[in-house]
């Protein structure tokens, strides 16, 4: 179905469009609120949070921006609600990033996959490392793979600010995981 | 090209997004600069660790509960109450300022060359006006003399008034 009906008949209250905006965009609001929390226990309540907050405000939502930018722009700041909510948990004085441990970096199979983990773990210890707002920036950049004119959208921020957060976010990333780009990986 | 302009520009020129001028004015750089080089490097390993990274998914069950319990939650008639709606707002607008503070300081630290000058300009300034204005009517001057004298330095004739018995005199 075209988005732009979907969101019309989601507006209207039609339960079934919703169910089907839901399952097209359940992906993209769950990883996102991973990359900036963290594996956090609540990260499925945090979905459900944006969800909720997507069929209260659709009303609202006049089009001026694309659905999916809206979408991120919940999504983003919920997740920044909850850090500021929290801050003790999920900012820590010291990063600890796994360090890299003497595994084959050509080999496949199990080996491989667990070392994959590892890769994945570290950069997200080193993501959580990072403020929140430059977290935000390097997420839906590096990860999501949006451009910086769709994220000074989402973030509300001239560009200037975007490509700033994204330089000091992937410096800060790049002395965090050293070890690991030094592997060749 | 200078480091600063290189650096600026290093996201766009890993990702291939810089046109054919701009591209080549950074490589000419790099081939001189050890440490713009080695940026350039370490920011692709950082972009490649990133994009490596698995998306994540839930069984198919956990996904249809969630969705479950979110047309329950929207069915019922309870709206975001007041407090809610304002409560996000005033998180919003702490979010903006935070963001302004945060935007000033970095255009501090990245133009700092600028910005360094520029603040101690103003500061001399303000505080050579501070030094300049003593001696000539400072606060204390102000409060003892009555308000109309700041204005003007004669002495109003007569307050005008409204209900003036010669409206005559208020024409002009």
């Amino acid at each position: 179905m075209d988005e732009d009906l979907l969101i019309a008949r989601c507006k209207a209250g039609d339960e079934q469009a919703f169910r089907e905006l839901f399952r097209r965009y359940q992906g993209q609001v769950y990883n996102v609120v991973l990359r900036i929390l963290g594996d956090h226990p609540d990260a499925e309540d945090v979905v459900q949070e944006v969800f909720i907050h997507v069929v209260r405000s659709l009303p609202r939502y006049a089009g001026r921006s694309q659905f999916s930018t809206w979408l991120y722009r919940v999504t983003v700041n919920i997740c920044l609600q909850k850090i500021r909510k929290r801050p003790l948990d999920t900012v820590s004085l010291e990063v600890m990033v796994p360090d890299r441990m003497e595994l084959s970096a050509k080999t496949e199979g199990p080996e491989r996959a667990a070392e994959r983990h590892e890769i994945e773990e570290a950069v997200q210890a080193a993501l959580l490392a990072l403020p929140p707002t430059h977290r935000a920036a390097v997420v839906l950049h590096d990860i999501e793979g949006l451009t910086e004119e769709e994220i000074a959208r989402v973030l509300k921020c001239p560009r200037g600010t975007v490509k700033s957060r994204l330089y000091h976010g992937r410096r800060r990333l790049r002395a965090l995981l050293q070890d690991w780009m030094e592997a060749g990986l | 090209m200078r480091c600063r302009k290189v650096r600026w520009r290093l996201g766009e020129y890993v990702e291939g997004r810089l046109d054919e001028r701009q591209s080549r004015r950074v490589e000419e750089h790099l081939r001189r600069c050890v440490r713009c080089e080695e940026e350039v490097r370490a920011a692709r390993s950082v972009v490649g660790l990133l994009a490596d990274i698995e998306r994540r998914d839930l069984p198919a069950e956990q996904w249809a509960r969630m969705e479950a319990a979110i047309l329950r939650e929207v069915r019922s008639p309870e709206r975001a109450s007041v407090r809610g709606i304002v409560s996000d707002g005033l998180v919003i607008w702490r979010q903006r300022l935070s963001d302004a503070v945060r935007g000033v300081y970095v255009t501090l630290v990245d133009h700092g060359r600028i910005a360094v000058p520029v603040l101690a300009l103003v500061l001399l300034c303000v505080v050579g006006g501070l030094y300049l204005g003593r001696g000539r009517g400072g606060l204390e001057d102000i409060r003892e003399r009555p308000l109309y004298s700041i204005y003007s330095a004669a002495e109003p004739r007569e307050a005008p008034s409204l209900y003036s018995a010669s409206p005559a005199r208020y024409v002009r």
